[in-house]
């Protein structure tokens, strides 16, 4: 995708960079927030967001290209640093040397955002062995490495955290992408234990968990159910990345100070009323 | 004003940091229940600030008139204020007509009135267990519903947030209070799905152990343990829960429905909060 050319989903860097938020703009003047998974999507929409607050950035993700090209609209929108890492969360070496490199540059970390993960739809009857490890490992294990090694550092460092988790609304099941489902639900209540484990720590753990968000990552699934999307949830529509951003933004600020442990859904009510069958709907599910 | 027992003063309250961006609430009604201290205040006191026209209604006109001063002081361009019980159903649609006809317009109703007194169930009398249910739950719903049909009847969207608890784990030693807040919780859940058609979002807040001037109906035995109710090992501000209810309130929580918010450091996972004094049972 060329920078000015729309996407076929989501928003352009520009629409995405002139999104109203509701924060003051000098939020996160003096802090240090690393986001994964910042190239693309949500990620990218939650770098934008702190970049737009005042926020030194260090992103990091597989693909340097795209890290590179998000890198210069952050600097673009006021984040006074910004350091780039390729890496993949998989390996917890790359992990620990990321969190090596960001406390060596910026000297301190105040905010972890994981938000790097993904699936792919598929019927659970279809996985392979291969398939579920892969999405069980980026989602659930990715996590956890970034997670601890951040703690670890905070700890060491005697100084408080705050983490916040980008998950999925897991409470229904998720019919077509049980891997993430499973690596979801686990994600949040790993993060529901170490909120009480890592409260001696100062460290807040807490997550997000988008339902239906437009954003490029709807690519991946089939025509015919991204038509159906905006019927997983009573309000009819697909959220947008902002949402998430702002999300995510009031759990890690000032603002959710006393919130630990909390999964916070952005779903626009889906988990309530509405089916999203990333998949297509299956023929028997049509009644 | 000297300093109160507990919770924050008027001026200290006024100077808490906002996360928000002025102005944010230009141009919007809001309505808040129980606005004339604790939490309630706090909320009118962050909406204020950000610019918002104020309604506010509560059972002591005087409370509420000493408030109403201040949040023209903070910036509020408007501030309709209503003693009213939210128990009397006609008294509620009294207040709604009155709102819309002074605005003509809401965008935002915080239900934050409410209240319960610490007792053990088993000592419960059945007028003490009607008080709460009544206020805490038919109140709750009369305000929700009367709000709900001047916005369909207009054809406008609306935004209604509510004040719980973490009901989660029980609520010992307030039984009362944690069945009608719950009911409150489902009440939000449901309409947030049969309200989706007329553009209405329906959320709650459960504030934790929140430091307010509501600390002095608690025994100081009880007080003194609030902050072991949750991992933090601290008790939170008013301001905390008046940031959580703009958060979902403003265009921030614009795809944010039938959710409810715990900001309680964490309660829900470990601690224990007795409000009555700890049985000896549970000393352990």
């Amino acid at each position: 995708m060329s920078e000015n050319n729309k996407p076929a989903f989501g928003l352009t860097d520009e629409a995405l960079s002139a999104m109203p938020t509701v924060y003051r703009s000098d939020l996160f003047a003096g802090q240090t927030v690393l986001v994964s998974g910042a190239g693309s999507g949500i990620g990218k929409a939650i770098a934008f967001l702190f970049a737009r607050l005042g926020a030194k950035l260090a992103i990091c993700g597989r693909d340097p290209e795209k890290l590179e090209q998000t890198a210069a609209w952050l600097r673009k929108l006021g984040s006074p640093d910004v350091y780039v890492r390729p890496m993949t969360i998989r390996d917890p070496e790359q992990v620990d040397a990321l969190m090596d490199a960001v406390w060596a540059h910026f000297g301190k970390l105040d905010i972890l955002v994981n938000n790097a993960g993904g699936q792919y739809p598929q019927a659970a009857i279809d996985f392979t062995v291969k398939g579920w490890n892969a999405v069980i490992d980026t989602n659930v294990n990715g996590s956890w490495y970034m997670m601890q090694s951040a703690a670890r550092h905070w700890r060491d460092h005697g100084q408080p955290g705050s983490i916040v988790n980008i998950v999925a609304v897991f409470e229904r099941g998720l019919p077509g992408i049980a891997h993430t489902c499973a690596a979801r639900a686990a994600v949040t209540y790993a993060s529901k234990t170490v909120a009480v484990e890592w409260a001696p720590y100062r460290i807040r753990v807490n997550c997000v968990a988008p339902g239906t968000i437009e954003s490029t990552g709807f690519r991946q699934y089939p025509p015919e159910a991204v038509k159906n999307f905006k019927n997983s949830n009573p309000m009819k529509r697909t959220g947008d990345v902002q949402d998430i951003a702002e999300a995510v933004v009031y759990l890690a600020g000032p603002s959710g100070k006393f919130i630990t442990g909390e999964l916070l859904l952005v779903d626009g009510g889906g988990v309530l009323w509405g089916d999203a069958w990333p998949t297509g709907k299956p023929d028997y599910f049509k009644v | 004003m000297t300093k109160p027992q507990f919770g924050l003063d008027d001026d200290a309250l006024a100077g808490q940091p906002t996360v928000y961006r002025p102005g944010l609430f230009a141009d919007r009604v809001v309505l808040i229940s129980g606005a004339g201290s604790g939490i309630g205040k706090a909320i009118a006191f962050l909406f204020a600030r950000l610019g918002a026209k104020l309604a506010i209604c509560g059972r002591d006109l005087e409370k509420l008139q000493a408030t109403a001063p201040r949040l023209r002081e903070l910036g509020s361009p408007d501030v309709f204020v209503q003693s009213m019980t939210i128990r009397d159903p006609e008294q509620v649609d009294a207040l709604m007509d009155a709102v819309w006809t002074h605005f003509g317009q809401l965008d935002v109703l915080v239900n934050n009135a409410g209240g319960q007194f610490p007792k053990a169930a088993i000592e419960l009398s059945g007028n003490g267990w009607r008080a709460v249910v009544d206020t805490n739950l038919n109140g709750t719903w009369y305000m929700m519903q009367a709000a709900a049909k001047r916005w369909r009847d207009h054809g406008q969207p609306g935004n209604i947030v509510n004040i719980v608890l973490p009901i989660d784990r029980g609520t010992p030693g307030a039984a009362h209070t944690g069945a009608a807040r719950a009911g409150v919780i489902y009440l939000a859940k449901t309409v947030a799905v049969e309200w989706a058609p007329y553009d209405i979002r329906v959320n709650c807040v459960a504030p934790g152990t929140i430091e307010s001037s509501g600390f002095q109906y608690y025994p100081p035995a009880a007080v003194e343990r609030f902050r072991y109710s949750n991992p933090m090992k601290r008790t939170g501000s008013v301001h905390d829960i008046a940031e959580a209810v703009v958060y979902l309130a403003a265009p921030s929580g614009k795809f944010v429905n039938g959710e409810t918010l715990i900001v309680d450091g964490g309660s829900v996972l470990w601690g224990d909060l007795w409000v009555t004094e700890k049985p000896d049972y549970f000393k352990v």
